[in-house]
């Protein structure tokens, strides 16, 4: 790109298309660089994101107004011919069809068509097309026969971005299941971006692709689907999947909160909780990709990939280095089963160079006298192991806590932390923010400073420790 | 350190910040989107920090309250980046302050339900080409390519089209808030 000074329009433009996903890594480098060196391009940016937060706003409003009464309307019609409708909603249904004579005429119709659907499940047969007259019934079928011609021909061009709302469905549900907040029926269809959470029991899900998810409760879950991605996030539980062979431009990707999976056509067992998250490859091979690592793997059958922050990090595969290191007793040797043709994996510790995503949450909370300590390595390279163990002691739950930290240069010793003067202490327990940014927030009003070892400690942005709670050096 | 009078007196009351909050919040939501640049996850940050905001509001201190709101939509601005795209792109920590000061002096003469009732009026001066492209791009949310198609344009034409579009609109609105 020039380094031309850019108008007003063409930086707008230049915005536009960087928050409509346009633009090129080179133009996105471009426009960042533009942000960085002018404060006026920030405010107009801002000016134009403000826009087009009034903007969406307003068309998303009208949008939403007439998609949710149709929708309602179309679900009270269900209700109504189950009779499901308590006396209040009763009313006000049938003082919309009154208020709304094209309304009551849909209804009206799709109601015949409900009533004729649901006649002909009882018999066991699927509903035809009947006429009188044979003229009018090829004229039917000739109109049908277009109109299949049509969408297949539609669905074969139809390249563009459009988002497919409703590609996934409840197959199967065994008898004790139970959902939170949502109850999904056998053959109903998932809203994506939405989460459920199957409290009891099993669920069998499908895509229209053919690939079917088995889920085991307690099981979170949600996905996301457009053109250009198809992601089945599972943020608690377990599943099993079988994944139909998908294009290599848009991989089937299944996400935790540590990891995500991307996956062209195999079978998978994967589970997650807060704590840790697990995957197995029972066929085939996967690509996965730690959230805060910036290489990715690949996964064999027979093969687990393992992230449990509390314990360390569990890595099957030949990049690991085994060294024992510290002075806690790792658990090695840690089994996982169910793979195909009885391949049994060993999960050992091992280790992520940069990234490194250590909850300590717990620990800090833990009662005055208890203790915890958790471990980890940092290295890749066999010949230089680096161990470093944090020991953190709840003397007092709030304000005192002790960190120890072996196996480095720089910080060999005790470091005992105070932090009953900060009066933003009650903020600091975000876990998942850049932990730079709380430190330089604490040193601005607190006479003791934090120091963050981050050169231990690299996120991908370099910013922070992701998920580990501050180190405070006195 | 501080005493407990002395504390709570620079505290903010949890009815203030609410009321402060509702005159903050296209500020807020400007400085979600900018970094997230998604409509409905930018708003669903700002309920975040409006819940957030409830909560700690004996820990916000009156003297910046903007401030603490700022950041607190930073940190869950890029916490939602982090879990819904896994990984940032491009937009690293100097943008993102730099865009907080920006957000911070965001000028705002009206409300958002204001400027949408405005907008509800200037949408008659569009004609049915304008209005089609808008609505594709913010109601059913189709972008580059795809709205270039949708509309029978190329792709600049149509990103100087919505450019001047949305010029338009915003001329209008601007005009409409002084008349």
């Amino acid at each position: 790109m020039d380094k031309k000074v850019l108008d007003q329009e063409e930086f707008e433009i230049l915005c536009q298309r960087h928050l409509d996903d346009d633009l090129t890594q080179q133009e996105s480098q471009y426009f960042f660089q533009q942000l960085k060196q002018s404060s006026n391009y920030n405010d107009m940016y801002l000016q134009l994101c403000r826009q087009h937060a009034i903007f969406s706003q307003f068309f998303n409003k009208e949008a939403h107004e007439k998609n949710h009464s149709r929708e309602k309307q179309s679900i009270n019609l269900t209700r109504y011919l189950d009779e499901d409708l308590n006396p209040s909603e009763l009313k006000t249904f049938q003082q919309a069809l009154t208020q709304n004579q094209k309304l009551a005429e849909s209804l009206l119709l799709a109601s015949h068509r409900e009533l004729q659907w649901r006649e002909h499940l009882k018999q066991g047969s699927t509903p035809q097309i009947t006429s009188h007259r044979p003229i009018f019934r090829f004229a039917l079928l000739a109109a049908g026969l277009l109109l299949a011609i049509l969408t297949v021909f539609y669905i074969l061009n139809d390249k563009t971005s459009k988002p497919k709302y409703q590609v996934l469905q409840l197959i199967k549900l065994d008898g004790h299941a139970k959902w939170e907040n949502h109850s999904p029926r056998v053959g109903q269809y998932f809203d994506r971006e939405t989460l459920y959470h199957l409290v009891e029991g099993q669920a069998e899900l499908r895509y229209d692709d053919g690939t079917k998810i088995q889920l085991t409760s307690p099981a979170k879950w949600h996905y996301i689907q457009s053109a250009s991605e198809k992601t089945f996030c599972l943020e608690m539980g377990s599943l099993t999947s079988s994944i139909s062979k998908q294009s290599p431009e848009t991989p089937f990707v299944f996400s935790n909160p540590y990891f995500e999976t991307k996956i062209v056509g195999t079978s998978i067992a994967l589970s997650a909780t807060n704590e840790k998250a697990s995957l197995n490859v029972i066929e085939g091979t996967v690509q996965v990709q730690h959230h805060y690592e910036s290489q990715s793997s690949f996964i064999q059958a027979g093969q687990a990939y393992q992230v449990d922050p509390s314990q360390g990090f569990y890595w099957k595969g030949e990049h690991y280095h085994s060294t024992p290191i510290g002075p806690l007793p790792l658990i090695q040797g840690h089994k996982v089963a169910q793979f195909k043709k009885g391949v049994e994996a060993i999960v050992k510790p091992g280790l992520l160079e940069d990234a490194v995503s250590v909850k300590t949450e717990k620990l800090i909370q833990a009662e005055q006298g208890s203790q915890a300590s958790l471990f980890f390595k940092i290295s890749n390279k066999p010949q230089q192991p680096l161990g470093i163990m944090f020991r953190v002691r709840g003397q007092d739950s709030r304000k005192t806590y002790e960190v120890r930290v072996h196996g480095t240069k720089a910080h060999k010793d005790i470091m005992l932390i105070d932090d009953h003067q900060n009066w933003k202490s009650h903020q600091l327990i975000w876990d998942d923010f850049p932990k730079q940014w709380l430190a330089s927030d604490q040193n601005q009003f607190n006479p003791e400073s934090i120091n963050l070892v981050s050169f231990v400690f690299r996120d991908k942005l370099n910013l922070s420790i992701k998920d580990l709670r501050l180190i405070y050096k006195k | 350190m501080l005493d407990s009078i002395n504390f709570e007196n620079i505290m903010m009351s949890q009815q203030k910040i609410q009321s402060f909050f509702v005159k903050e919040r296209p500020r807020l939501l400007a400085y979600a989107y900018a970094i997230l640049k998604d409509y409905d996850l930018a708003d669903d940050v700002v309920q975040n920090v409006s819940l957030i905001s409830i909560k700690k509001s004996d820990f916000i201190r009156h003297d910046n309250p903007l401030g603490w709101l700022l950041k607190t939509t930073r940190f869950e601005a890029l916490n939602a980046y982090r879990k819904h795209k896994k990984t940032i792109t491009g937009i690293d920590n100097e943008i993102v302050l730099r865009l907080e000061q920006a957000a911070h002096d965001l000028s705002l003469k009206q409300d958002d339900s204001h400027m949408v009732h405005r907008l509800k009026e200037c949408m008659s001066q569009l004609s049915e080409r304008q209005s089609r492209m808008m609505n594709l791009r913010y109601g059913e949310n189709i972008k580059g390519e795809a709205l270039a198609k949708a509309i029978n344009m190329t792709k600049m034409a149509m990103f100087k089209a919505l450019n001047r579009t949305q010029k338009k609109l915003r001329v209008c609105m601007e005009s409409s808030d002084h008349g």
